[in-house]
C-alpha cells in the first residue's frame, strides 16, 4: 500500500466534490421533502378528521327519519310562497268563525330577526279581522299550531262599534263583537346561503 | 615455536569492515489510510443519502397518494348538503325557541284582570325577540279598582315593567254620580259610565309566554279552550271593595303611576 501523493490528493478531491456536488445538495433537498411530508401529514390528518367529521354528520343524518327532515323544511323553506301563506291564514280564519276584513303582504322579505338574523329572511303578512273575541282566541290557537312560523308581531284589538258591519256579525252587536289588526310573519332560509 | 605459522582458530578481525546487519524499518502509511477513509466514508455517505433520499421521496409519495385518496372520498356535495342542512336546524330552532304564544299572553292577561277593569284597545308588539310591549287602554269606575288592578299586576311575574299612564277622571260621570243618576240611566242619557280612565304598558319578556306545543298537542281541535270574553266596556262591574277600601286614593292622583 504506497499511493502517491497524488493519488491521496485525487481520492480526497473525488470526495469532496462528491460531498459538495451531491451529498449536501441531496440533503438539502431531503430536508425541504421532510418539511413536505410534515405538512402533508398534517393536512393528511385534518382530511381525515374532516372525512371521518363528515361520514358522522351524514350517519347522523340518516338517523332523522325522512318525515322529521320534512317538518324541517316546512318550517324553515328556502322561500315562502305568499299565496299559499294567504290562503292557509284565509282557511284559518273561516274556521275560527271570524270574517276577514282585508289581507296583505308586504311583498319583499325583510331582514330576519334574533341570533340567526343572518340566516332568515321574514316575510309579513297584514291581516283585519273582525268577531268575537273567543273566535279570535281560538284563531290564534290555530295559526300557533300551524306547521310553519306564522308569528304575530304585533297585534290591535279595538272594541269599536259597527260603523264598518259587516253583514251578520253587527247585526246582533252587544259589544263582543271586536276589531283585530294583525301583522304575522313567516321565515324562509336565506338564499345563497352555502356560496 | 618460531617459524610456526599457523593459523589461528580465531578469526581475525577486519576493524574497518561495516556489520552486514540488516536494520527493519517499519513505515505507517497514515495518509493513505486517511485518503481510504476518506474515499470510502464519501462513497458510503453518499450510498446513504441516495437511499435516505429514496425513502423519503417514497414517503412522500405515499403520503401524496393518501391524501389524493382522502380528497377524492371527500364530497363537497354531501359537505354543502350538511352545512345546509345545520344552517336551517339552526334557524328553526332559532324561531322555535322565540316562538311566543299570543294565545298564552291573553290568558295570562285575562287572568290577571280585575272584574272591575275594562280595556278600550289592546295594542301589542315584539320588541325584537327578546319582549312584548303591551299598551291597554283601559277604564274603570273608581281609583280603588286602578289601585287594586295595579296590586294584582304588581304580584305577578307576568310583566318586567308596569307603567300606569295618561290617567283620567270622566267628569260626565261624577256629575251623573252627584246628581244621583243610575248607570243605565246614563248609558241612556249618552253619559259615560265609567268614571276612571288610564293606559296600561307592560314589558312582558318572552320567557314568560314561550309557546308550549303540549298545550295543544293535549287538546288538538282547541276544543278545551275556555270561551272567554274581552274584557270590553259595559259588561258588569264586581270590585272586591275589601280589598279596595284599605287603598283608596284621591282623584288627584298623579297622571302616571310607574310600578
Amino acid at each position: 500500500m504506497n499511493f502517491g501523493l497524488f493519488t491521496h490528493i485525487i481520492l480526497i478531491g473525488v470526495t469532496v466534490f462528491i460531498g459538495f456536488v451531491y451529498i449536501r445538495p441531496t440533503l438539502g433537498e431531503i430536508s425541504v421533502t421532510q418539511d413536505k411530508i410534515h405538512e402533508h401529514k398534517m393536512a393528511l390528518e385534518q382530511a381525515k378528521n374532516l372525512n371521518a367529521t363528515l361520514q358522522a354528520l351524514i350517519n347522523k343524518k340518516s338517523e332523522i327519519p325522512d318525515e322529521g327532515i320534512k317538518a324541517l323544511f316546512t318550517y324553515m323553506p328556502d322561500t315562502v310562497d305568499d299565496i299559499t301563506v294567504l290562503k292557509d291564514i284565509e282557511n284559518v280564519v273561516s274556521r275560527s268563525g271570524l270574517f276577514l276584513v282585508n289581507i296583505g303582504t308586504e311583498g319583499v322579505p325583510n331582514d330576519g330577526r334574533g341570533d340567526a338574523q343572518e340566516l332568515i329572511e321574514a316575510y309579513s303578512f297584514n291581516i283585519s279581522l273582525t268577531g268575537e273575541y273567543d273566535k279570535f282566541k281560538q284563531f290564534l290557537g290555530l295559526i300557533e299550531q300551524s306547521d310553519y312560523p306564522l308569528h304575530v308581531t304585533s297585534m290591535a284589538i279595538d272594541a269599536k262599534s259597527g260603523s264598518q258591519s259587516q253583514e251578520g256579525v253587527r247585526s246582533e252587536d252587544d259589544g263582543s263583537v271586536l276589531d283585530y289588526s294583525l301583522t304575522i310573519e313567516s321565515y324562509s332560509l336565506v338564499s345563497n346561503l352555502i356560496e | 615455536m618460531p617459524g610456526d605459522n599457523k593459523p589461528s582458530f580465531i578469526p581475525k578481525r577486519t576493524p574497518n569492515k561495516k556489520s552486514s546487519q540488516k536494520k527493519i524499518v517499519r513505515r505507517v502509511y497514515i495518509l493513505d489510510y486517511i485518503a481510504y477513509i476518506v474515499f470510502f466514508g464519501g462513497l458510503i455517505a453518499t450510498a446513504g443519502v441516495f437511499v435516505y433520499e429514496l425513502q423519503t421521496t417514497n414517503e412522500l409519495v405515499g403520503i401524496q397518494d393518501e391524501l389524493v385518496e382522502e380528497r377524492n372520498n371527500f364530497s363537497d356535495a354531501e359537505m354543502s348538503e350538511i352545512v345546509e342542512l345545520e344552517k336551517r336546524i339552526d334557524a328553526a330552532y332559532d324561531r322555535v325557541q322565540n316562538n311566543v304564544s299570543i294565545f298564552s299572553l291573553l290568558n295570562a292577561l285575562e287572568d290577571l284582570v280585575v272584574e272591575s277593569i275594562r280595556f278600550k284597545s289592546l295594542h301589542l308588539s315584539r320588541e325584537e325577540d327578546e319582549k312584548v310591549a303591551v299598551d291597554v287602554v283601559v277604564s274603570t269606575d273608581s281609583f280603588d279598582s286602578t289601585i287594586f288592578q295595579r296590586r294584582v299586576l304588581k304580584g305577578d311575574e307576568l310583566a318586567n315593567g308596569i307603567v300606569i299612564q295618561d290617567l283620567n277622571v270622566n267628569v260626565d260621570r261624577r256629575v251623573a254620580d252627584a246628581q244621583g243618576i243610575s248607570n243605565a240611566l246614563s248609558q241612556q242619557l249618552g253619559v259615560e259610565t265609567e268614571r276612571i280612565g288610564f293606559t296600561l304598558l307592560l314589558d312582558i319578556p318572552r320567557d314568560n309566554i314561550l309557546f308550549d306545543p303540549t298545550v295543544f298537542r293535549e287538546q288538538p281541535q282547541l276544543q278545551g279552550i275556555e270561551r272567554r270574553s274581552f274584557p270590553i266596556p259595559g259588561e258588569s262591574v264586581e270590585v272586591d271593595t275589601e280589598e279596595q277600601a284599605d287603598e283608596t286614593q284621591t282623584d288627584d292622583e298623579v297622571n302616571e303611576i310607574s310600578i
